[in-house]
């Protein structure tokens, strides 16, 4: 098997991991290199499902001892194996990156007998790149759970970021899902690590939505959790989808719309600070976000009526559908200023898309209100 | 529009001064722009502005995006590229600086200007084509040992590109929205369908 047909199998192997992301802080000093990280993230195309290819994203092998259900690549899969050596990997992703195909590496592999045994192997790989290609540009490596703390320590020198997935949002669940992973001991322990190393871009984390019957509750609950405690950049969402040959093929795929969701509300709590439990009031009975827009949801819960665009705070202003930080900061400077607001089209001038806050708003004692808002009413 | 150049509009918006549209009669009534009008984007002058603004820098990050580099044996690094505004300069450096131990040349189809980066030192421009600008620069260069090594990338990342997607979340007008047309044809394996087919639409 040559190079392309491995890359070609642990490619698709690697898919489902999300992290795109590859923006690194890290200053660079030497002249002697290859490649530098961005500060701002950058995709270089996009796939036939509309998302952005920005990282070169393998695995070491698609072997692995573990017996995740959801996943393509657990013992009880069959399917075509491969395994990259590290000189083979660093080769493949230096061909691409000086071609400015790709922004980075994303490492992750499956486990193939012990974890420790697999790592070493993606350390290899990693020094191989830093040390012999003098590559010194952005490096997403994904710690495997069971991994010891030396060999995270090592990996967090080398890389820019650092992820373990948990998969599940609680022991329990993750129980369903897998027997060998121990949630606290394999999972959780090892984000409690890495939150102490320095690392450039932090650590980041997945789960698998909907692969057991965790609510959306669950999900929120331990995103903030575990922005809270593990000082998490960010956590991504992965819709279920049924894999020939898994245990889990007869499960219905969980709707994109679930996961759009769950970034909706994850983007407010981080970006706009709006605490999960002004989320818990929208939630349905089943403990779910209900269809459509949670910022909708959110703000027909807030609201009584119009609030004035030249009265309101920030954080009033923020929970309008339709404004987001960087227009509400700039509505305030306004205000600072002692400009007010007269119509909406200054406000569309500013950033506001006013097809979703016009009824939410009251600009110079007017309401804007559409005429099927009158037809509802 | 050197005059304007330090005035608080380029402070505001840099990127201004690259824009293929900015003369200095445009340059002389822009910098009349008030700070607080410059802040709030509440008159039309201020907006148009403002997206003359993203306008050059909506390029820059597309052209650092998808320009696919071609490497001659010598290790340098080039492209041939249209531009709309006038970024080549940002562009090359921005190449330099990422390859810093390459040279890289990137000529500007429309100027029929090669412009050469190497890290260090300023850009040089030569009006010559491509080829004659390479010529020159390999006859000055050894071949790079490390670059024998490497794999042919185009089949690598038609592979890679083929098993990145998932079909079960298949979002052609996602694509459709993230992908810059321009762009489609050299930077995925739809270039097969491309080639095959004669309009995009045909694939869409």
């Amino acid at each position: 098997m040559n190079i392309t047909q491995k890359v070609s199998i642990l490619g698709e192997a690697g898919k489902w991991d999300v992290c795109a992301s590859s923006n690194s802080l890290r200053k660079v000093k030497t002249q002697d290199r290859i490649g530098n990280p961005s500060s701002c993230g950058i995709c270089h195309s996009f796939t036939e499902d509309g998302r952005c290819i920005s990282l070169f994203k393998v695995l070491m092998t698609n072997s692995c001892s573990f017996d995740c259900k959801y996943c393509q690549n657990s013992i009880s899969c069959s399917g075509p194996k491969a395994m990259l050596e590290p000189e083979e990997l660093a080769k493949a992703f230096m061909s691409l990156y000086i071609r400015n195909y790709v922004e980075g590496l994303f490492l992750s592999s499956g486990i193939l007998g012990e974890p420790d045994k697999t790592t070493e192997k993606m350390i290899e790989a990693v020094k191989l790149l830093r040390n012999k290609y003098k590559f010194q540009g952005y490096i997403h490596f994904k710690v495997l759970p069971g991994t010891s703390r030396e060999l995270i320590r090592q990996a967090s020198e080398l890389a820019d970021r650092l992820s373990i997935n948990i998969e599940a949002p609680s022991k329990s669940r993750l129980s369903e899902l897998s027997s060998v992973k121990d949630y606290k001991i394999d999972i959780l322990r090892r984000q409690a690590w890495i939150k102490n190393m320095k690392v450039q871009s932090g650590q980041t984390t997945q789960m698998v939505v909907g692969a057991s019957d965790e609510t959306d509750l669950e999900v929120l609950k331990m995103a903030d959790w575990e922005y809270h405690n593990m000082r998490l950049k960010r956590a991504y969402y992965s819709a279920f989808t049924p894999v020939p040959k898994t245990p889990l093929h007869f499960r219905d795929k969980t709707p994109l719309e679930r996961e759009h969701r769950l970034y909706n509300v994850d983007f407010m709590m981080r970006k706009y600070g709006i605490k999960l439990k002004e989320f818990k009031a929208i939630l349905n009975e089943k403990d779910n976000l209900p269809k459509g827009d949670p910022k909708i949801s959110l703000a027909k819960q807030h609201f009584s009526g119009p609030i004035d665009i030249n009265q309101a705070g920030y954080d009033e202003l923020i929970r309008v559908p339709g404004i987001g930080p960087r227009s509400a900061f700039r509505i305030m400077s306004l205000r600072k200023k002692k400009l007010r607001i007269a119509r909406p089209s200054q406000l569309e001038s500013i950033g506001v898309v006013m097809k979703r806050a016009a009824p939410f708003l009251m600009i110079g004692c007017h309401i804007q209100r559409k005429v099927i808002d009158f037809a509802k009413a | 529009m050197q005059r304007h150049k330090n005035s608080r509009l380029f402070s505001e918006y840099p990127l201004l001064l690259y824009h293929s549209r900015l003369n200095e009669a445009l340059a002389r009534e822009a910098s009349k722009a008030s700070q607080g009008e410059l802040e709030s984007l509440t008159t039309q002058r201020a907006r148009k502005l403002y997206e003359m603004n993203r306008e050059v820098s909506k390029e820059i990050h597309l052209k650092k995006a998808f320009t696919r580099l071609s490497i001659s044996e010598h290790g340098i690094l080039y492209a041939s590229l249209d531009f709309t505004h006038r970024i080549e300069q940002i562009l090359l450096s921005s190449f330099t600086s990422r390859f810093p131990t390459f040279i890289v040349v990137i000529e500007s189809k429309k100027k029929g200007t090669c412009y050469i980066g190497k890290k260090g030192k300023e850009a040089e421009k030569a009006k010559s084509p491509l080829s004659q600008v390479l010529k020159k620069l390999e006859s000055q260069r050894e071949k790079d040992s490390f670059l024998e090594g490497l794999c042919n990338e185009e089949e690598l990342w038609e592979k890679y590109y083929g098993s990145q997607y998932i079909r079960e979340r298949r979002n052609l007008k996602l694509l459709k929205k993230n992908m810059p047309k321009k762009f489609l044809q050299h930077n995925t394996t739809e270039q097969r369908i491309w080639k095959r087919s004669r309009d995009l639409r045909d694939f869409f």
